[in-house]
This record gives structure tokens, C-alpha cells and sequence, in this order.
């Protein structure tokens, strides 16, 4: 497995993040937007494990029995709520101070979730291995994407479920990502992305091909700025997109 | 490590915190409610003169939450049409059932038989406390929690309180949270009277000689009598003989009942309409007369209350389906947008319009003929006014 000895996470990244690692849980503070991002992106994944591993109606403990990772979980924002849905949850990162922040907010709120401040590189090659695989508001962050997935890929169960979401590289994602979130609005601390390590689905798709899997489904997530609120879109996959893959 | 046996905490077990328990109760949350009242008069709450004018969509959301299969039919009665009369002038504004594709505009239900059913309702719900004869002394939040303390020095916790406690809220003020008081420096006296000619179930709101009064009808030709008048008016009329207040009723409705006779006491009510200035605070929400605090001429009140403690409800719900906290800042914001969007226009219009229909000024009076008339005849004015009565058409929850 020697691949894998390349890394996925940039330090440069990990500082970057480092700074604001306090305020994950401030809805008001450095990732406000993930706070109004989340009930959207939930609510897809949520629908995606749903239908791949046939659970039939929603319940509050839905994904009960499902071994879920979340890579990149940054303070525990996608982990907290799929505990609560009954998933078995474990959260890693490469920012040891945000897994801090993580572990201390589960126990505060009384959920059991597994942190590790590792990568997805070290976790691929160890013997666990997971239904369900997220990577969330990622991908624009790794060195070397294509290598990133094959880990998160790694770390799949057969039959497993693989969720990414990030954001588009076009026109629009240059003036909303970037100049309007980081510069206009403040929504995002500048230098939080680099709209050139943006991915388009295409390269999405052919990574995932390279590796015997394919796009399941593959929503936008567009923001309406009237209703100051995200939602998915069928049609708009110009700046924020998710997407479940599954082996072909 | 937290450990708190409640996940809400609702302050008040009036008819806007029982309504929001019973629309929480099927998410399995553990819900306390905090009532200074025994229990027993929940269970019976005794008549207190109040009539309320209920829309279809208290009809519908109160149909969802099984509460209106509790209220006996006989309790229940119809309002079909209604007139709104200008001081003593024969024109009157018309809204007939007939117009708006329904069997009718309303349903008037007592307060009484509210307070019952929305109790009756929560049996059987075992996450469900009520705890009662309790007293708040104090009210608090943090980060990760709110707590309560009761006046036999209790302390509770919970990650949600929910505030029902009336229009004067005690722990409205205990948060900080700021109101807009309107005193009208009025009264409203309310009763019920037995009419002698029928009322084809038509509700008359009467405008004159500085005074509102609105007749609404009840089952067994029975009225539902709601005066609003100065309040050093109120003192004179309260001390009328049953036969001397019968007999400037019969007069004041130009004798279209015939013979009235009193059936109940007199109630009266100081008038004071509020507004929150914010509906919530970090883990603390304000629901029912808490948040918004109706004149009650345009009979929004309730139907108001009910209709934001269904729309918080239905906010927590979609957020427990998909794992979310429940008592976010984000949850609390929307309801509270929601909540601010729909009341402000009718808050603000309602006093404008008991501003209006209190002056004796010239602009005042011929203001008020203008606007009958143009209800009457522009179509558009007229349904507007029709949909805001009776929420025939709103979906919006």
C-alpha cells in the first residue's frame, strides 16, 4: 500500500482552519454558511442512504445500524446529526483542534461519536470499514483530489455508499464562492478557498469511474438570497454540488 | 455531562402552550408544562364570557392535532355571514359564506371549550408533564442549556423554553426581551345574551358613539356580546341593572333580535395589545399572547397563537427528521421570521383601524364611509379583507 503513503491534506489547509476552530459551533460566527448549509445537505444524504440501503419510511432513528465516516468532520457539524438519525458515527480530521471542539460538543450534548484526529490516507489502509463514506465541503480543500477519493473510496464496505459534496468551477462559483462569499458578504475568512482547486462533476465522474464507481445521483445547492436560505436544485450545479456514488 | 429529563420546557398551560405540547407530542420529546393554576381547572376551566371566532385554518391545524373532535357539536356554532355597520347609518359591508366557496366564515367555540379540548387532548401522552400550582421565579440560558427555577427553589433544565405565559409574560421580562405596549385605555365587557327574533347566523361589528360592539352568534339563538368602550364608561355600564344592559343592547342593534335577555354575567377586560420586540432569545422562544398580544375587534387572537405554536412545531419536527438541533438559533429565527411576517400586518392594522373606529373626528367618520364602501365594491378589497377574516385560503403553515 505504499500509494498511500502520499497525503491528502495540505498543512496549509489545516492552519487555515486552525484559526476559527473555536467558533464551530457559533451559528453566527466563521462557518455561519455551513450552519444554513446543513439542514439541506442532511436532508440529501439522509434521502440518499435511504433509498441505497432500503430502509424505507423516515423515522428518527433511520440510519440505526448504519456504520457512517465522515472525513473532514471539522467540529462535528454532519456527525451530531446523523447520531441523532441512529447512525454509528465516526468523525475524523486532520485539525486536532477542531476533534477538540468535536469531542467536547458530543459530550456536552450527550452523543456518542468516535473522533481521531487522522486522514483518510491512514484509515484506508486499517482494516474497519464503513456503509456509508461523506466527505463534505472537501474535495476544494485536498492536494491531489483524484488520489482522495481512491482513500475514501478504500474505506468503504462492498455495497457501501459514497457522499461528496463541494463546489463547481465556472464563472458563477468564481463571483459567488469566492468574491461574494470571502470578499462582499465576510461570510466565509478570505483565502478559505481557491476557486483554481474547484472541481467540475466531469472530473468528479472520471475519477470515480477510474475506481469502478459511478455518480448515483447529483443535485446543485443554490442560495436564494431573498429567502436567505440554501436549497437543492435539480438544475443548478453551477456552484455548490452533492452527489452519492456507489459501486458499478 | 448534561443530563436533563425534559427536552422543552413550556411556561403557561393557556390555550397556545397546551396547543404547541399537543403538536409536540408525537415526537416522543419529553415535554413539561409549567402552569401556576391547578390542574383541576385546566381539566375544567369555568366559563369566563369569552367567545372565540375561530378561522379554517384554526379549524384545520385544530383538526390535526385531535383537538377538534373534542368539542362537543353543540358547542360548536357557525357564523354565515356578517355586517360591519357604521355609527347610525344604514350601510352596512356584507360578507356572505356564499362568496367565499365555503358552508361558513367561521366557527365560534368558547374559550372554555378550548381550554378543554387542547387538555383533553394531551391525554395519553406520556412524555407529556403538566406540572402544576408551580410559580417561575426565576428563567435563564446558557451555551448548551436553558433552566427554570420554580419558587419552592426547583430547578429545571431543558435545551428548549418555550414561553406561553400570556401577554404580560413575567419570563418575557426575566429575558430581557423588550415589548411594544399599546393601553387603549378601554375596556372589553363581554356576555352572552338570548335573542327573540333568529340571527341567520350572522355576526354584526358595530362602530358608534365612540364604542365597538360586535354580536356573534351562538347555538340556540344565544349571542356572544363583545363591547369595547372608554374604560371610565365601563364602570357605569357594569353597574346597569340585567334589564336596563338588555334594553341598550336591543336598542343599540336597532331591535333586529327583538326581546335580548342576559345569560351570563358581565366580564370585563382591560385592553392592552403587545408585541414582542423579538419572539426569541438563545434557547427561548415566545409563543401565543407572549409573542403577539391581540386587540380582540378583528378576532385574531387566538387564531393567531394557535397558528405560530403550530408553525414553531412544525419547524422542530422537520429538524428532528433530519438530526438537527431542535433549539438552534437558526430553528428559533425562522419561526420567529415567519411568525413576525404574518402578525406585524394584521398587529399594526387592527390598532389602526380601532383608531379609527374609536375617533368621532370629521376625517375619521368620513374615512370609515369610504372604506365600506369601497370593501363593498371592489372585489379584490373585498376578498383581501374576506381571506384575512376567515384564512379560508391560507396555506401557509
Amino acid at each position: 500500500m505504499t500509494e498511500f503513503s502520499k497525503k491528502t491534506v495540505k498543512d496549509a489547509e489545516i492552519l487555515h482552519f486552525q484559526k476559527d476552530s473555536a467558533e464551530w459551533w457559533d451559528e453566527k460566527g466563521a462557518f455561519a454558511p455551513l450552519h444554513k448549509l446543513n439542514p439541506v445537505r442532511i436532508k440529501f444524504m439522509r434521502d440518499e442512504m435511504i433509498s441505497h440501503f432500503d430502509l424505507g419510511a423516515p423515522t428518527r432513528d433511520i440510519l440505526k445500524g448504519l456504520d457512517i465516516l465522515d472525513i473532514g468532520c471539522g467540529g462535528g457539524l454532519v456527525c451530531e446529526p446523523l447520531t441523532r438519525l441512529g447512525g454509528q458515527v465516526t468523525g475524523i480530521d486532520a485539525d486536532s483542534q477542531a476533534i477538540d471542539i468535536a469531542t467536547t460538543h458530543a459530550k456536552t450534548h450527550n452523543l456518542n461519536i468516535t473522533y481521531t484526529c487522522t486522514t483518510s490516507e491512514v484509515l484506508s489502509t486499517q482494516k474497519k470499514k464503513y456503509d456509508v463514506v461523506c466527505a463534505l465541503e472537501i474535495l476544494e480543500h485536498v492536494d491531489d483530489p483524484q488520489f482522495f477519493i481512491k482513500t475514501c473510496l478504500a474505506c468503504l464496505k462492498p455495497n457501501g455508499l459514497l457522499l461528496l459534496s463541494t463546489l463547481n468551477r465556472t464563472p458563477k462559483s468564481f463571483l459567488q464562492g469566492i468574491i461574494a462569499a470571502e470578499y462582499l458578504l465576510r461570510w466565509v475568512p478570505k483565502g478559505t478557498h481557491h476557486w483554481s482547486q474547484f472541481l467540475k462533476p466531469s472530473e468528479l465522474r472520471r475519477f470515480l469511474k477510474e475506481e469502478g464507481f459511478d455518480i448515483n445521483s447529483l443535485k446543485g445547492i443554490s442560495y436564494n438570497i431573498l429567502k436567505k436560505d440554501f436549497h437543492i436544485s435539480d438544475k443548478d450545479l453551477s456552484t455548490n454540488y452533492i452527489l452519492s456514488a456507489r459501486h458499478i | 455531562m448534561i443530563t436533563m429529563k425534559q427536552d422543552i420546557i413550556i411556561i403557561g398551560a393557556g390555550p397556545a402552550g397546551l396547543s404547541f405540547a399537543r403538536a409536540m407530542a408525537e415526537t416522543g420529546l419529553n415535554i413539561i408544562l409549567l402552569e401556576k393554576q391547578p390542574e383541576s381547572v385546566l381539566a375544567n376551566p369555568s366559563y369566563d364570557g369569552r367567545e372565540i371566532a375561530l378561522t379554517h385554518l384554526s379549524h384545520r391545524i385544530m383538526k390535526d392535532l385531535g383537538m377538534w373532535t373534542l368539542i362537543p357539536d353543540q358547542y360548536i356554532s357557525l357564523i354565515k355571514k356578517a355586517k360591519v355597520l357604521n355609527g347610525v347609518s344604514p350601510y352596512t359591508l356584507n360578507f356572505d359564506h356564499a362568496e367565499s366557496g365555503e358552508d361558513n366564515l367561521g366557527f365560534m367555540v368558547s374559550n372554555q371549550n378550548i381550554r378543554k379540548a387542547a387538555y383533553n387532548s394531551l391525554s395519553g401522552f406520556k412524555n407529556i408533564q403538566i406540572m402544576d400550582k408551580t410559580e417561575v421565579s426565576a428563567v435563564g440560558t446558557d451555551q448548551d442549556k436553558g433552566w427554570v427555577e420554580l419558587s419552592d427553589g426547583q430547578r429545571l433544565e431543558a435545551p428548549l423554553i418555550v414561553a406561553a405565559d400570556s401577554r404580560f409574560s413575567a419570563t418575557r421580562r426575566m429575558m430581557g426581551i423588550s415589548t411594544s405596549m399599546l393601553d387603549f385605555g378601554r375596556t372589553c365587557v363581554v356576555c352572552t345574551m338570548s335573542a327573540e327574533l333568529p340571527h341567520h347566523e350572522t355576526a354584526y361589528e358595530c362602530f358608534h358613539f365612540g364604542r365597538t360592539l360586535a354580536v356573534l352568534p351562538l347555538n340556540n339563538n344565544q349571542v356572544s356580546i363583545v363591547i369595547t368602550l372608554k374604560s371610565e364608561e365601563s364602570e357605569t355600564l357594569l353597574s346597569l341593572s340585567k334589564e336596563a344592559f338588555a334594553e341598550d343592547i336591543k336598542t343599540r342593534m336597532e331591535e333586529r333580535f327583538g326581546e335580548m335577555e342576559l345569560t351570563s354575567e358581565l366580564f370585563p377586560y382591560p385592553l392592552v395589545a403587545t408585541f414582542a420586540n423579538s419572539f426569541h432569545k438563545n434557547r427561548f422562544v415566545l409563543i401565543g399572547d407572549a409573542a403577539v398580544g391581540m386587540h380582540p375587534v378583528t378576532a385574531h387572537g387566538f387564531n393567531l397563537g394557535l397558528r405560530g405554536a403550530h408553525s414553531l412545531a412544525n419547524e422542530i419536527k422537520e429538524t428532528l427528521n433530519i438530526g438537527g438541533d431542535f433549539s438552534s438559533h437558526m430553528i428559533l429565527e425562522r419561526y420567529s421570521r415567519q411568525h413576525r411576517r404574518t402578525s406585524a400586518p394584521l398587529y399594526h392594522g387592527t390598532n389602526a383601524l380601532v383608531k379609527l373606529y374609536t375617533k368621532e373626528t370629521p376625517t375619521a367618520k368620513l374615512a370609515r364611509r369610504v372604506l365600506l364602501r369601497l370593501g363593498n365594491h371592489i372585489a379584490p378589497a373585498k376578498r383581501l379583507i374576506m381571506n384575512q377574516l376567515t384564512e379560508i385560503k391560507t396555506t401557509g403553515f
